[in-house]
């Protein structure tokens, strides 16, 4: 009787003990998936741009997914899986170094990592919290600061920090949550770029220029008649009278140029005082501003009292010194004045567009968008989309805030350093990118705070983020 | 004493049913009038001073309002702490007052201050005092939609007429106005035409300031006639505006028209709603401190329903979040535990006692006892809300104990009488069995109250969670004795009439006793077998009791969830509002469990709400659980929306609408261990928050420490070249009116139209100030004409100032007038003690100052925090107050039986009782939470209670009749325990089985009332088998050693 009871009592504790280490060792199982990524970007079939032709369409032969551009090359591509397997990963594999193709290799992912390791928990208002697996088992559950659970990162959504130099940080992010997300993606291309300047001007009314000129063209003319037979006196008295009013018209403002222009024409610009198909705007710009204005360059006139109307023409002079009252300076531009809507003494706004140029003088350069540029003032950050929901933060080196006319929308920056040709930048959602790249926190980015970013840094050589 | 009151009673039989007919009238009315809410009011008694400062960043708000102000009212009378916030065009001080001031009070005592404190804030700023409402103030939201109609005309419905109407209803401190747009005409100019007609931003805002004003003047008579004469000139249309002369250009006027334009647009906003993917306006309804919500929501809903008619046409006003649902469910949840307890209790009493009558003077504790808690919560001024009406449904199958001991007593003895007696003998024998066990009836309930002791002990959240659930538990007990000594008699007097059953005709009664007889002779043989079992518990309770994990509190399921995706500080409005209505869209269009889906970016206008842009609060309404797709959970809807509405950069927090109020309005540290840096220079104080990060994490035990980093906003700053703007004569404030109006815009006046004021604000265009190279351009005035000319000149800003990107703080906290960052620092408890961690962490910190690894600037120091202070304080407060809890239970024992061998018996059955409590726990999932701590203690108190019983009943025996041989000795034992055993069970199965309604209930508040009653239900169970086996072995074994010692012969019996 005794022992009996002792058994049972034993066997029960044994039942409980049993339930509890089989409670502990439910978890789930990885089902083992196997389709990989490819991540080519133009069709195997027809060579055209994937997306280009619609939605993008998976195909799946022997474990691996093909992106192809439109659902009739599914059968064109089953027909000859081998060949057009061939041509997808060729055109992966031409695009990089082969160093690069390692890494893409090794970088293939299972496409579904729904199930994939958790590598850590963190917050989500406060991304540089970390909280191991192990810690997080013990309990430790909540986020230090806000108290709120503590969302797990995937070791998929880590990323790894095997990047070149100029990149700060990676993001994976899966293709539902891009389209989601809004992320646009623009290419990095050659374009002609404008500096813009705004500058207020007036019409210009300038009797004393005319008169000026009047007198430059006479002391001009009568030197000629003094040359065709006068006295040497006469001739040298002449000549120091064209001297005298060339330098007045070079002190108004006219070039060279200009000045020899008139010589030969020997014809006083009426439009000076009155309307005329051509009118001359006086404008004037800052100091700061001078060195994108430049003789040549296009200019744009809407005045005010005409709107919508437009008058477009080019800078024909600036003037040699600054106006010590306004502390600005006065160019020159004739503008084209067709139906006579321009009248002199009126105010118009000027907006100039000087062609920009690199250090080397090329014209066609190298340029994103506005939008793509992530600025902290500190480090300037652009986000580039290297295909199969890979994103990686890049520094970049831009030059002024410029305009292509040719594309909406129009402002570019240069770049100096940082991407290639070809390569697709993102020009909307690269905030949220790079957010993402401070929660799953691989390096550092754009806004972690002014030694945050230092330390990070400085920590991100061997250690991605702080994982304690 | 008790004697005495007793025999009163009976005595006056009619004034006490009188009496008692008047509190059930009293109780009644009271239960009406009681403040209901969900959850007790566990924020902090905090006055909230709000100051606006519109487009200023947080590092101005700090500088020039938030210090001087803090500085201002530091010295309050009982204030705790100050502490405050400053943000992006506002800023929050909050003065936590010390527990126990009067609300109304402090107010007073703030606003004295705050009249002075205002004097050195800048004059353009704002000060106000918080609404006088708490963080769980926020009853009701609601929208204003209607087809066809503008965000703006929405908005101005509500501000102008449905906000005034609502604040108007009894018990409303404030209505805020959140989303949608505030109409405001627009001036927008331009810097080049301002150059060429010569006109200066100053000078033009005058111009408009100088065009808007109506006025009076008195009366003139005219034929007996008083005419009340009147100037009128107010803006009333943007022609108006737009004809404001501002100068004269060669003998023609300049006006507005010519150098700008001029149009109705939006205010500049910090918030925005989203209703489904629509953009809308709302509000939100702040409830007045210490209102009764229920009451304050359906007034409010009467509102609504009587303004609706005089809404224009299609227009209506749709509540999307208010709290009745949540407080009516809580309290329907305990309710119907309740009532169902109430109906069980009576059907057990009835199967134990098989007498009708009997069992309805019992139960009659039960509706009575509730109201008499009633009333002393009315008088008490507690709130009817889950822990207040858990405390008494806990109570409830205790709550008949005394009356179970009482009607048992007089029913028992009342059987051993013929069959027919005489009303005086039947009123002698009710009094004398009544005299027989108030002692121990008034002995419990008062192990009862002091037992309850450490749980008022509480501080802080606890305290204030716990604290109502400790006075009803113990009013209803109180109320219970009192019935039982009182009423109880009196209506037994009355009612048990008749042929009384004697106990041995009681077919339940037999039952047990057959049953119970063998078992309790055969424990008492084998000893030894029995005291193993009870250790294996012991030791099976210790080692499950060591896998269960341990929480704060278990959190209370609010029925609608709040959706919190953040976003890092630096994203702009209109990136969030894009996030938020792409996954308000998802979350409606997915999951057919959801009802209504709004969403809420930003601040509401209350200074409740202190959200930053970047902050997303969407409240999910969900479906009744039937409309649900089959299987779906809760937890699995959460997980679904977070996992289908993924972002990157987005941060997917679901939470609590309440909970997160709590969350939001609480400062402080919420970690084990958190280290303050205090300092004047944020960036050293972030640099050596980070220091601190890596020294403590050095230390054992420590689980990731975080040191907040405090920069994370990007700020462009424009910083003045002083030689530059000297070269040009031209002043700072120049350059910084410029900026402050040219480029921020300036509401200048307003447009009074009736009822409604809109501003005029004067501007830059957009295109010409949104972006660097704009800003560069704009024009500043020389103050005087330059080298004699005819005119000033006009600089641009590029020649004046440096332009610079830089990261800046999101949020300056501080506290006390010192800003501060925060370290955070988790602790492994099950490596090492809190305080034990927090010592050798200052002890670590304190060796790197000293050899200058960390280098702390004078005018900087640190202070230790966080919750470690309150545990620390409350287990300062509970561990001596449970142990002193326990001595006097141990001392109220001996005076009763003046036996320290019984009083040992009975401290060795404790531990048994807790033990069946911590496997229960263990099975059921549950964590050590602060509930399951007040649950073991409540069971603390009814554990011993029929071991006391029966050891007294035991102990009687002993003294009528002295055992000479062992098996005598056994003979009395059993005798005396089966005499206890069917009041033991009937107490012990009605407390376990009252409690089961609450144990299976799965409505809102069910998950903290279930941890709570699970010790009890546990403990007990094990706790009668300890008793009812355990007891009388140790008490026979106990007597048997004292027998043998007297005679050595009949030892060899054993």
């Amino acid at each position: 009787m005794k022992n009996k009871l002792v058994y049972l009592l034993f066997s029960f504790i044994l039942i409980v003990s049993l339930n509890v280490s089989g409670a502990e060792q439910q978890q789930p199982n990885n089902p083992n998936l196997e389709a990989v990524e490819v991540g080519n970007l133009v069709c195997p079939v027809t060579g055209a741009k994937i997306e280009s032709m619609g939605p993008v369409i998976k195909h799946q032969y022997k474990g691996k997914i093909y992106n192809l551009c439109c659902p009739g090359c599914v059968g064109t591509f089953d027909k000859d899986p081998q060949k057009y397997s061939a041509i997808a990963y060729e055109s992966v594999s031409s695009k990089m170094s082969g160093q690069e193709m390692e890494n893409h290799e090794k970088n293939l992912k299972p496409a579904v990592n729904d199930n994939g390791e958790i590598s850590y928990y963190t917050c989500g208002m406060h991304p540089s919290v970390r909280v191991t697996v192990e810690n997080y088992k013990k309990g430790d559950t909540k986020c230090p600061i806000c108290f709120m659970p503590l969302t797990p990162v995937k070791a998929d959504d880590a990323g790894n920090a095997e990047f070149g130099e100029d990149v700060v940080s990676k993001v994976t992010v899966k293709a539902e949550e891009l389209k989601l997300a809004g992320i646009k993606r623009e290419a990095v291309k050659r374009r002609i770029l404008y500096k813009e300047i705004r500058a207020v001007g007036k019409v210009a009314y300038d009797p004393q220029l005319a008169v000026a000129q009047d007198e430059f063209v006479s002391s001009v003319k009568s030197y000629e008649s003094a040359q065709n037979g006068g006295a040497l006196e006469i001739v040298e008295r002449a000549r120091s009278l064209v001297e005298s009013s060339k330098r007045k018209l070079q002190l108004f403002g006219l070039s060279t140029d200009q000045i020899k222009l008139l010589e030969r024409t020997k014809s006083v610009q009426q439009n000076l005082v009155l309307p005329e198909d051509k009118m001359w705007i006086y404008g004037d710009v800052f100091e700061y501003e001078l060195n994108w204005v430049k003789v040549g360059a296009y200019v744009k006139v809407t005045a005010i009292g005409l709107a919508g109307d437009e008058f477009y023409g080019q800078i024909v002079s600036i003037n040699p010194v600054v106006d010590s009252q306004t502390r600005s300076v006065r160019f020159r531009a004739l503008v084209d004045n067709s139906q006579l809507k321009l009248k002199p003494e009126m105010y118009v706004d000027v907006e100039i567009a000087s062609e920009y140029t690199d250090s080397e003088g090329n014209k066609n350069v190298l340029s994103i968008p506005k939008t793509a540029l992530l600025d902290t003032g500190r480090r300037r950050i652009v986000w580039v989309d290297k295909g199969n929901g890979e994103f990686e933060g890049r520094l970049v080196e831009v030059g002024p805030e410029s305009i292509d006319h040719s594309s909406s929308p129009t402002k570019y920056y240069p770049v100096l350093k940082g991407v290639r040709q070809g390569e697709l930048v993102v020009t909307k959602g690269n905030f949220l990118l790079d957010s993402q790249s401070q929660i799953t926190g691989v390096v550092s980015s754009a806004y972690s705070g002014t030694i945050g970013s230092k330390e990070n840094q400085e920590s991100g050589s061997d250690m991605p983020g702080h994982v304690h | 004493m008790i004697s005495k009151i007793i025999e009163s009673c009976l005595k006056n039989r009619f004034l006490v049913v009188a009496v008692f007919s008047a509190i059930v009238v009293l109780g009644v009315s009271s239960m009406t009038k009681i403040p209901v809410d969900a959850i007790p009011d566990i924020g902090e008694l905090q006055v909230i001073v709000y100051a606006d400062w519109p487009g200023r960043s947080p590092q101005d708000v700090e500088d020039q309002v938030i210090y001087p102000l803090t500085a201002g009212l530091m010295g309050t009378p009982k204030v705790k702490v100050v502490r405050s916030s400053a943000g992006f065009g506002f800023g929050m001080v909050s003065m936590i007052f010390k527990e126990g001031t009067d609300y109304y009070w402090a107010r007073t005592r703030v606003l004295e201050r705050l009249d002075s404190a205002k004097k050195d804030v800048p004059n353009d700023v704002t000060v106000s005092l918080g609404p006088d409402a708490t963080a769980l103030g926020q009853i009701l939201w609601y929208t204003v939609e209607g087809e066809g109609y503008a965000l703006d005309e929405l908005r101005s419905i509500q501000d102008w007429f449905v906000r005034y109407q609502l604040t108007s209803v009894q018990g409303v401190s404030e209505v805020a106005s959140v989303g949608g747009y505030v109409k405001q005409y627009q001036v927008d100019t331009d810097p080049n035409k301002l150059f060429a007609y010569d006109v200066s931003l100053l000078h033009l805002m005058q111009a408009i300031k100088l065009s808007n004003i109506d006025v009076g003047a008195k009366v003139f008579e005219e034929g007996g006639l008083e005419y009340i004469v009147r100037g009128v000139g107010f803006i009333k249309t943007i022609e108006d505006i737009e004809n404001i002369v501002v100068g004269v250009n060669d003998g023609t006027p300049v006006t507005i028209k010519d150098i700008g334009r001029v149009s109705l647009g939006a205010d500049f906003r910090r918030g925005a709603l989203d209703k489904e993917g629509r953009e809308v306006t709302g509000g939100v309804v702040v409830m007045r401190y210490g209102e009764n919500p229920l009451a304050v929501i359906k007034r409010i809903k009467e509102k609504i329903t009587e303004i609706s008619v005089g809404l224009p046409e299609g227009v209506k006003i749709v509540p999307f979040y208010d709290r009745t649902g949540l407080i009516n469910r809580s309290i329907y949840t305990l309710k119907s535990a309740l009532v169902q307890e109430i109906i069980i209790t009576v059907f057990v009493v009835l199967v134990f006692l098989l007498h009708f009558w009997g069992s309805v003077v019992i139960s009659l504790v039960l509706p009575i006892g509730v109201l008499i808690a009633f009333i002393l919560m009315h008088f008490f001024g507690v709130n009817a809300n889950i822990m207040s009406l858990g405390g008494i449904a806990i109570a409830i199958g205790v709550m008949v104990d005394s009356g179970c001991v009482i009607v048992e007593n007089i029913y028992s003895k009342l059987a051993e009488k013929t069959d027919r007696i005489s009303k005086e003998e039947r009123l002698e024998t009710c009094l004398a069995a009544a005299k027989e066990v108030g002692r121990p009836v008034l002995f419990a309930l008062l192990t009862t109250i002091v037992s309850f002791v450490p749980v008022f002990v509480l501080t802080g959240q606890a305290g204030k969670l716990f604290h109502p659930l400790a006075y009803t538990k113990t009013f209803a007990m109180a109320g219970a004795a009192i019935i039982a000594l009182t009423l109880l008699p009196t209506l037994c007097y009355f009612l048990l009439r008749g042929r009384i059953r004697p106990v041995e005709e009681n077919k339940v009664a037999c039952f047990l006793r057959r049953n119970y007889k063998p078992l309790l002779d055969w424990s008492l043989i084998h000893k030894r077998i029995i005291i193993v079992m009870a250790v294996i518990v012991l030791a099976v309770g210790l080692f499950l009791g060591s896998k269960i994990k341990q929480e704060f509190m278990p959190a209370l399921n609010e029925g609608d969830l709040l959706f919190m995706p953040v976003l890092l500080p630096g994203a702009s409005l209109t990136q969030v509002m894009e996030v938020m209505q792409k996954q308000d869209i998802i979350i409606k269009e997915k999951f057919p469990e959801v009802e209504r889906v709004v969403g809420k970016l930003g601040r509401a206008e209350t200074a409740t709400d202190p959200a930053p842009v970047t902050m997303i609060e969407t409240i999910i309404s969900l479906k009744e659980k039937k409309f649900w797709r089959p299987g779906m959970t809760r937890d699995k809807l959460i997980k679904e929306i977070q996992e289908q509405t993924k972002m990157p950069g987005v941060s997917p927090i679901m939470t609590q609408p309440i909970r997160n109020r709590i969350d939001m309005l609480a400062t402080g540290i919420q970690t084990p261990v958190g280290i303050k840096v205090f300092g004047p220079d944020l960036k050293v104080i972030e640099r050596i928050g980070i220091e601190l990060e890596g020294i403590v994490s050095e230390v054992e035990g420590a689980v990731s420490p975080y040191a907040e980093r405090v920069g994370g906003r990007p700020y462009f700053e424009m910083e003045v070249d002083r030689e530059q703007a000297a070269r040009y004569g031209i002043h700072v404030q120049d350059i910084q009116d410029l900026i402050m109006w040219g480029i921020g815009g300036m509401n200048i006046t307003q447009v009074v139209q009736g009822r409604q004021r809109y501003p005029v604000r004067l501007r830059y265009l957009r295109e010409l100030r949104d972006n660097e190279e704009a800003l560069k351009r704009i024009l500043v005035p020389t103050r005087w004409p330059w080298r004699n000319g005819p005119k000033p000149a006009q600089i641009p800003l590029a020649q004046l100032v440096k332009f610079k990107k830089v990261p800046g703080p999101a949020m300056i906290l501080s506290e006390n007038t010192v800003p501060y960052a925060r370290v955070f620092i988790g602790v492994d408890q099950s490596k090492v003690g809190l305080v034990g961690f927090v010592d050798r962490a200052k002890e670590k910190v304190e060796e790197n100052i000293k050899s200058g690894k960390l280098n702390i600037p004078p005018g900087y120091f640190i202070s230790w925090s966080g919750q470690f202070e309150a545990e620390m304080e409350s287990r300062k407060k509970l561990v001596p107050s449970m142990a002193l809890a326990l001595i006097v239970i141990l001392v109220l024992l001996y005076i009763a039986f003046k036996n320290a061998s019984v009083v040992g018996i009975l401290a060795a059955v404790l531990p048994i009782s807790l033990m069946g409590g911590v496997i229960l726990m263990f099975f059921l999932n549950f964590r050590f939470s602060t509930a399951v701590w007040v649950g073991f203690i409540a069971l603390f108190g009814v554990a011993t209670d029929n071991a006391v019983v029966l050891l007294s009943t035991m102990e009687d025996f002993f003294k009528r009749r002295i055992p000479k041989t062992v098996s005598d000795l056994r003979c009395v034992v059993v005798a005396a325990a089966l005499q206890r055993v069917r009041p033991a069970l009937m107490t012990t199965t009605t407390t376990i089985i009252a409690l089961m309604p609450v144990m299976f209930s799965t409505g809102s508040g069910s998950e903290i009332m279930r941890p709570m009653a699970a010790p009890t239900v546990g403990g007990l169970f094990t706790a009668t088998l300890a008793n009812l086996v355990l007891v009388p072995v140790l008490y026979a074994w106990f007597k048997e050693r004292q027998l043998t010692k007297k005679i050595p012969k009949s030892r060899g019996k054993v």
